[in-house]
């Protein structure tokens, strides 16, 4: 379970035991934690052979690559499901761009080369239509 | 007026090398002015350097089933790149009508 300490309940997110400990834009709240359901898709079955993979390819990278991973990782920053900015390990950064190559192309085979680019620009604008008739 | 789901965005066409990528929620209520993040599911994958207008409609329908009048749906984007790096991510919605 994450947390930020405070005065009585800080921020939680996550599980101990059977309670679960979440948060909303109207603050952190716990409940019960009940066992969810697998329904394994074909899509949850891809998303998880695509971790597996890249997790065995991690397994296998030199120390030379690895060193580079951690090298690249500790020029990041993220942000946690707390809001909180954190730097990933080189496994989560290797696990991170191996999933986005998946979805840029299912068929790639894993990437052992750190990104030597900056990252594309986001969108500037989306604006959706819908119409049901 | 047809069946559509179509999101224009920009820059377009989208850079070399690069795939847009559009994830939607299920079908709300119109009054809800937030989504939660673990209710986006991926809908729509383009082709490199895609250009606007996409069409979302069959991997919408694929994926959450047929539209409804006066419901709204959450989408967001993000820019994939061919190394796996990905750009932030841009929010939007529509009210089905």
């Amino acid at each position: 379970m994450k947390y930020t300490p405070g005065l009585l309940v800080g921020e939680m997110s996550g599980k101990s035991g059977c309670v679960v400990a979440s948060h909303n834009r109207f603050g952190s709240y716990f409940r019960v934690r009940t066992i969810p359901v697998n329904p394994n898709t074909a899509s949850q079955q891809n998303a998880r052979n695509n971790l597996t993979a890249i997790s065995r390819a991690w397994k296998n990278a030199t120390a030379e690559q690895k060193a580079a991973w951690h090298a690249a990782a500790a020029t990041q920053t993220l942000v946690d499901k707390l809001g909180r900015s954190y730097t990933p390990t080189g496994f989560q950064y290797f696990t991170s761009c191996n999933r986005n190559i998946f979805v840029y192309d299912p068929a790639a085979a894993i990437s052992y080369a750190v990104p030597s680019v900056a990252s594309p620009a986001a969108l500037l604008s989306l604006t959706v239509t819908a119409t049901s008739v | 007026m047809a069946i559509t789901l179509s999101a224009v965005f920009t820059a377009t066409p989208a850079a070399a090398l690069t795939k847009v990528v559009i994830e939607a929620t299920p079908q709300v209520s119109a009054g809800r002015s937030y989504a939660n993040p673990s209710w986006y599911r991926q809908i729509f994958v383009g082709a490199a350097a895609t250009a606007s207008p996409a069409n979302l409609l069959a991997g919408y329908n694929a994926k959450f089933g047929a539209l409804f009048s006066g419901k709204k749906i959450f989408f967001r984007a993000r820019v994939v790149g061919s190394t796996g790096l990905s750009s932030a991510y841009l929010e939007s919605s529509a009210t089905v009508t």
